[in-house]
C-alpha cells in the first residue's frame, strides 16, 4: 500500500469515527432525556442556582436553550443542524448557572490549564519511566527491581481520587504548603504573581497525576527493555567492551522506546480530557473540572462540546501515533 | 492441557496464589457482610464522631481514649435519692405504654419507675421536689460527645407556674456544669413548647439531649478550637469521680400547689473515641460496616461487567475470526471508535441520565455494568479475533478440515480450548478498570445512590478533609477504602498475569 492510500484510509477512518461519536453525543444529550427516559424538558433546563429567585431569568434561559438545541424542530432536522454545528465548531452558548458566553471561548479559556497540567505531568512521568524501566530491566530479579516494580504497580492501581485526597489532606490542610482549591487561590493574583500562584497551586495535582501515570509507562518500558536486553546485539556490545551505562541508556533505551512512545502519544490525546477527578479534587479549572461542573450545573452545550473535542483530540493523537510509529520503526514502514 | 495441570501450574505461581487469596478474602467479606457487622452502614452515632479504630489504642497517641460508656445505671436503687420534705416515693417495675412519646429504649420491656407526689407551698421560689445523684468514675481522655436524658411523665401539676427538669454534672474538682437550659412544662395541661422540649402532660416524654447542643454551657467556654463545637471536651477533661444530678423542680406559685409525676430510665451516654475495627466517621457511623458492605458493589460490578464484556467479546470475536465479512469489519470499526471515546466523561453523562429517572436509578449499578460491558467488549473481540485468525492457519485445523470437520466442530474442539487462556486472562485483567471507574463515579457523585461503596466512603472523607486535620487526620477513614480498591484491583492484575504465564508457554520459561 502506498503512503497516500494509507493516509487516505486513515483519514476516512477518522471521519467515520468522529461521525459515530458525534451521533452518540447527539442522542445522549438530545433524545434520551425526552423520549427514552421520559424527562420533562421544563425540569431538565432549570438551573440549580436561582431556582427560587429569578423566574424570568429561568424562562429566558429555557427559551434560549430550546431554540439553541432546536427542540422546536423535528428530530432529523435537529440532527443535521447539530452535525453541521459540531463539525464547524459552533458549540452554542453556555446555559449553566456558572458560566455564560460562547462555549468555544469557555473551552479556549480553560483548555490551557489542562494542557499545562496534564501535558507537563505526562511528559515528566514518560521520561522518568523511560529510565526507570530500563534500569529496572537491567537489575531484573534484584531487590531494587522488585521494590520498584511493586511500588509502581501499586501506583498504577491507585485510584486518582485516593492519592489526590491524601495529598490534599497532608500538604494542603495539615502542612498548609499548598492551597486546597487551586482556582480560588490563584484567581486573586495578577500579573507575574498570577503565574507564580498557578505554578504553586499546580504542584499537588501535578504530583498526583505524575504518580498515577508513571506506573503504566514503566510497566511497558520495563517489559520491552527486558526483551531487548536479551537480544544478541546487546551481547555483542558487551563483548565489544562498552560500559553498562552506555549500553543501557543509549542502545537499549532507544530500542525499547517504541511501545512506550505509542502509549505516550495516545495519552497525549487524552490530555484534553483532563484528569476529571484530579482536577475536580484540587479545584484546578481545566476541562476535566468543567466536564464535572457542566453536569453539576447542567450546562449541556458545554458538556457536549467538551466530549466532542476530547474525542477529536484522542483520534488525532492515535493518528499521529500510527504515523510516527511507521517513521520510527523502519520494519513497519517496509511492511 | 488438562484442567488439573493448569491448576497445578497456577498453584505454583506465587503471584496468582496471592491474588486469588486477596479475592477470596474480599469475596467472603462481601458474602458474609450481615454477619461481620453489627450496625447498618448509614446509622449515625453508633459511637462518637471521628473515633479511632479500637486496635489503634495500643499506640501511645491513642492510649486511654474512651470507648462507648453507659455511665449511669438505670437501676434507680443505685441512685442517691432525696425528696422535698422527705415525701414518699415508690419504685416499681412497669411496662411503659407504647403510646409514650418516642420512648424507644423501653418499648415493651420493663423499666424501673419512680413515682412521687408532693404538696408545694406558695411563695417558695424554686422547690427541688426530687434530687437524685449518681456517682461514676471516668478515667479516660476527654470524649468528644455525650448525651443524656430521662423519661418523664408529669401526671398532675396543679397550681404551679412551671415544672423543670435540671441536669447537672459535677466534675472531680467540684465544678458544676448545668447541662440543660431548664426543660419545662406549664402548669396548665396544654403543652407549651419549651426551648428544648415540649413536654406532654400526663404521658411519657422522652427528654434527650446531646452535649453539642447544650446552649448555656457553650457560651461559658472560651473561644478556642474544638471546645466551642465540642463542650464535652471541656466538661470531661478530668479523670476521677463525676456526679450526675437530676432534679425535678417546681417553680413558685401564688397558691399552694400539688404535683405528681413519674420518672424512669435516667441516661448518660459517653460516645467513644475508639470504636470497632475501623473507627467512625464525622457523624459516628461505623466505618467497618461501610467498608464491609462497600466490598459488595466493587466485586459485583467488577466481575459482572467483566463477565458480560468478555462473553460478548468472545462470541463476536469468534464469529469475526471464523467467518470474517461484515461482522469482522464492524468489530474492527467499533473497536477503533470505542478506543477513543473518553470513558469517564461518557460514564458521568450516563450516570446523570440514570439518576434522573427514578425507575432506572433503582438499579443504577446494573445499568453501570451494562454500560461498562457495552463499551469494553470490542477490544476483547479484537484480541479473540486475531487469535482465531492465527489458529485457523495451524496445521491441525487444516487437517481436521480435510477430514471433513464442520465449522461448529472446529470451533468447539480446536478453537475454543485454545482461546480460553486469553479469555481467562482478559476476564481478570479487565476487572480493575471497572472497579476503579465505578469507585470514581461514586466519588464524583456520591448522591447518585445510597448504597455504601468504597468510592462513596472516600467521597465523604474528602468532603471532611479540612476538619480531619483536627482529628488525627481521620487516617482510618481515608486510608482503608483506597487501600481496599488498590488491593482488589492488584489481585485481579496478578491473577491475570499468572494466567497469561500459564497459557502463554513463551512467557513460562522467563
Amino acid at each position: 500500500m502506498g503512503i497516500k492510500a494509507y493516509l487516505a484510509k486513515k483519514v476516512v477512518g477518522i471521519i467515520i469515527t468522529m461521525w459515530v461519536i458525534a451521533t452518540i453525543n447527539f442522542f445522549l444529550f438530545q433524545v434520551m432525556p425526552f423520549t427514552l427516559l421520559g424527562i420533562n424538558p421544563e425540569q431538565w433546563f432549570v438551573p440549580i442556582v436561582g431556582t427560587q429567585h429569578n423566574l424570568q431569568y429561568i424562562q429566558k434561559i429555557r427559551e434560549m436553550v430550546i431554540a439553541q438545541l432546536g427542540f422546536n424542530k423535528p428530530l432529523d432536522i435537529r440532527y443535521f443542524i447539530y452535525l453541521k454545528a459540531m463539525f464547524t465548531f459552533q458549540f452554542g452558548y453556555n446555559v449553566g448557572s456558572v458560566l455564560s458566553g460562547p462555549v468555544i471561548s469557555t473551552i479556549a479559556r480553560y483548555a490551557p490549564y489542562t494542557v499545562l497540567l496534564l501535558g507537563g505531568s505526562t511528559i515528566v512521568s514518560f521520561f522518568i519511566s523511560l529510565y526507570l524501566g530500563v534500569f529496572s530491566a537491567h537489575k531484573r530479579g534484584t531487590t531494587v527491581d522488585q521494590v520498584s516494580f511493586m511500588t509502581l504497580l501499586f501506583f498504577y492501581a491507585m485510584p486518582s481520587f485516593w492519592i489526590g485526597t491524601l495529598l490534599l489532606l497532608i500538604f494542603a490542610y495539615y502542612l498548609k504548603l499548598s492551597p486546597p482549591n487551586a482556582a480560588a487561590y490563584f484567581s486573586s493574583f495578577h500579573g507575574i504573581a498570577y503565574y507564580l500562584a498557578v505554578l504553586k497551586a499546580m504542584i499537588l495535582p501535578f504530583t498526583s497525576l505524575t504518580l498515577i501515570s508513571i506506573g503504566g509507562f514503566y510497566l511497558i518500558q520495563r517489559s520491552t527493555a527486558i526483551d531487548i536486553i536479551n537480544e544478541d546485539f546487546v551481547t555483542v556490545l558487551k563483548a565489544k567492551g562498552l560500559k553498562d551505562r552506555s549500553i543501557l541508556y543509549k542502545h537499549v533505551l532507544r530500542n525499547a522506546i517504541l511501545p512506550t512512545l505509542t502509549i505516550f502519544a495516545i495519552s497525549m490525546g487524552f490530555v484534553l480530557s483532563g484528569a476529571v477527578i484530579t482536577e475536580t479534587i484540587f479545584g484546578w479549572p481545566g476541562l476535566g473540572y468543567w466536564t464535572y461542573m457542566a453536569i453539576v450545573t447542567q450546562d449541556f452545550p458545554l458538556e457536549q462540546a467538551i466530549f466532542f473535542i476530547i474525542s477529536l483530540m484522542v483520534v488525532l493523537a492515535n493518528f499521529i501515533a500510527d504515523i510516527s510509529y511507521g517513521l520510527l520503526d523502519p520494519r513497519i514502514r517496509r511492511g | 492441557m488438562s484442567y488439573k495441570r493448569q491448576l497445578k501450574l497456577f498453584a505454583k505461581n506465587k503471584m496468582g496464589v496471592a491474588g486469588a487469596f486477596i479475592i477470596v478474602f474480599f469475596t467472603l467479606m462481601a458474602v458474609f457482610a450481615p454477619y461481620l457487622t453489627s450496625n447498618p452502614p448509614s446509622q449515625t452515632f453508633v459511637t462518637g464522631p471521628w473515633a479511632v479504630p479500637s486496635w489503634a489504642t495500643i499506640f501511645p497517641p491513642y492510649n486511654n481514649l474512651p470507648p462507648n460508656i453507659e455511665a449511669v445505671s438505670n437501676n434507680l436503687n443505685s441512685w442517691k435519692i432525696y425528696t422535698y420534705n422527705n415525701a414518699n416515693y415508690t419504685l416499681q417495675q412497669s411496662i411503659l405504654p407504647s403510646s409514650a412519646v418516642s420512648v424507644t429504649r423501653y418499648k415493651n420491656t420493663k423499666a424501673q419507675v419512680i413515682t412521687m407526689s408532693s404538696q408545694v407551698p406558695a411563695g417558695m421560689g424554686e422547690v427541688s421536689l426530687l434530687n437524685m445523684t449518681y456517682d461514676f468514675n471516668y478515667l479516660y481522655r476527654p470524649a468528644y460527645k455525650f448525651a443524656f436524658g430521662v423519661l418523664f411523665d408529669p401526671i398532675i401539676a396543679a397550681n404551679i407556674s412551671d415544672l423543670y427538669i435540671k441536669f447537672t454534672l459535677i466534675t472531680p474538682s467540684g465544678k458544676a456544669y448545668a447541662l440543660t437550659r431548664y426543660v419545662y412544662i406549664a402548669s396548665s395541661p396544654e403543652v407549651i413548647d419549651s426551648l428544648d422540649n415540649g413536654l406532654h402532660m400526663n404521658s411519657w416524654n422522652s427528654i434527650f439531649m446531646a452535649s453539642d447542643t447544650i446552649p448555656v454551657v457553650m457560651s461559658a467556654f472560651g473561644p478556642s478550637g474544638l471546645s466551642i463545637s465540642m463542650p464535652a471536651m471541656v466538661i470531661l477533661n478530668q479523670k476521677g469521680n463525676y456526679k450526675l444530678n437530676i432534679q425535678v423542680i417546681a417553680f413558685e406559685s401564688s397558691q399552694p400547689g400539688y404535683v405528681k409525676f413519674s420518672l424512669a430510665d435516667p441516661y448518660f451516654f459517653i460516645y467513644g473515641r475508639q470504636y470497632g475495627l475501623l473507627g467512625s466517621d464525622n457523624d459516628g457511623r461505623d466505618l467497618w460496616s461501610q467498608f464491609v458492605w462497600g466490598s459488595r458493589i466493587s466485586i459485583e460490578v467488577g466481575l459482572l461487567a467483566s463477565i458480560f464484556s468478555v462473553a460478548m467479546g468472545l462470541i463476536i470475536g469468534l464469529i469475526a475470526g471464523m467467518f470474517g465479512g461484515l461482522v469482522e469489519e464492524l468489530t474492527m470499526r467499533l473497536t477503533d471508535i470505542f478506543l477513543v471515546i473518553p470513558f469517564l466523561p461518557l460514564a458521568i453523562v450516563v450516570l446523570f441520565l440514570l439518576t434522573q429517572n427514578a425507575f432506572l436509578a433503582k438499579s443504577l449499578y446494573f445499568w453501570l455494568v451494562v454500560l461498562f460491558a457495552v463499551l469494553s467488549w470490542p477490544s476483547v473481540a479484537r484480541v479473540i479475533r486475531s487469535q482465531v485468525l492465527s489458529l485457523k492457519e495451524r496445521g491441525y485445523i487444516e487437517a481436521s478440515k480435510a477430514l471433513g470437520a464442520g465449522n461448529w466442530h472446529i470451533i468447539r474442539k480446536h478453537i475454543i480450548p485454545n482461546v480460553m487462556g486469553l479469555v481467562y486472562a482478559n476476564l481478570a485483567l479487565s476487572v480493575p478498570g471497572f472497579i476503579l471507574t465505578e469507585a470514581a463515579l461514586d466519588f464524583l457523585f456520591p448522591g447518585s445512590s445510597t448504597t455504601p461503596t468504597w468510592g462513596r466512603m472516600l467521597s465523604k472523607a474528602y468532603d471532611h478533609a479540612a476538619s480531619a486535620v483536627y482529628f488525627q487526620f481521620g487516617w482510618w477513614w481515608f486510608i482503608f477504602p483506597g487501600l481496599a480498591i488498590v488491593l482488589l484491583s492488584l489481585a485481579f492484575v496478578m491473577i491475570g498475569y499468572a494466567l497469561d504465564e500459564i497459557f502463554n508457554p513463551r512467557l513460562r520459561g522467563q
